[in-house]
């Protein structure tokens, strides 16, 4: 089954999504990126790289925030399937070194 | 091991002030170490459109970054918004970045179309959307914050108002 379908699988059946703090909800502020976007990411948006971390599997989720704007959170699943760790969040544009989003502009 | 946070400041919405969640965050704690390493709030989507309606209720004026927040959860481009709502996209934006403050006709209209779009996410709560005609707009931009409060609803997966933020919009 690919990484795709068993994170469909995990949020149909109601998977506990777990941020690791401090860090992965620092980010989310640092990026502006909501708490309720990155997990409405994480129920519609799909897998698009998988690696393993330190022995770890990790799934990268893309799509778009309500600004069109582009945005990954990284995951990752827990063994038994009932949860998915929010890792990180990111700007795809920020990585290619454009100027930081400003809300206010 | 998971345990519930009986008072929870989430300050992750992307508004300018926290909200507070009785009895519905969790925290996961390292046994080894007693640090926390984890959180977990249930519904986060359904808590945003809790907090968006609970916001539209309140009588404080809405500011450009609430505006934003409300078009946010209801998950559409200020564009679409706009031309779904029949609001001009050049104000819609202005009131977003906080460039000019939102009028008195977009406020209620903006408070009704989120009540509107969104209660139907939280459905252990009955609201009428004309309960916006009713209410004083405080159009002071000295007002403070709004302080809204949200518990989980025993019966069912879904946020109600805590009663303290009931009797704070009631005032």
């Amino acid at each position: 089954m690919s990484a795709d379908s068993r994170l469909k699988a995990m949020v149909m059946t109601g998977a506990r999504i777990v941020w690791e703090v401090p860090h992965a909800r620092a980010h989310a502020l640092e990026r502006h990126i909501s708490v309720f976007e990155a997990e409405r990411m994480i129920r519609i948006g799909n897998v698009t790289e998988e690696r393993v971390e330190n022995g770890r599997e990790e799934w990268q989720i893309s799509g778009l925030d309500a600004d069109l704007r582009s945005f990954d959170v990284v995951v990752s699943p827990a063994i038994d399937g009932r949860a998915l760790r929010v890792i990180t969040l990111m700007r795809p544009e920020a990585r290619r070194g454009s100027v930081p989003y400003d809300p206010s502009l | 091991m998971f345990r519930t946070i009986h008072r929870y400041e989430e300050t992750g919405l992307g508004l300018p002030y926290p909200v507070f969640l009785i009895d519905a965050a969790e925290e996961e704690i390292d046994e080894a170490t007693g640090r926390r390493v984890g959180l977990s709030v249930p519904d986060t989507e359904g808590l945003a459109a809790a907090v968006a309606v609970a916001r539209s209720l309140h009588p404080r004026w809405m500011d450009g970054s609430e505006v934003r927040f409300i078009r946010r959860v209801i998950g559409m481009t200020p564009r679409d918004f706009s031309v779904a709502f029949d609001l001009d996209p050049v104000s819609f934006s202005r009131w977003e970045n906080g460039k000019q403050q939102v009028g008195a006709w977009a406020d209620r209209h903006l408070r009704m179309t989120a009540i509107i779009m969104l209660r139907d996410r939280i459905p252990a709560l009955s609201i009428d959307p004309k309960a916006v005609l009713s209410l004083t707009i405080d159009e002071s931009s000295q007002s403070a914050w709004p302080r809204i409060s949200l518990r989980r609803a025993a019966s069912a997966a879904t946020y109600v108002w805590d009663s303290e933020f009931v009797s704070l919009a009631a005032s």
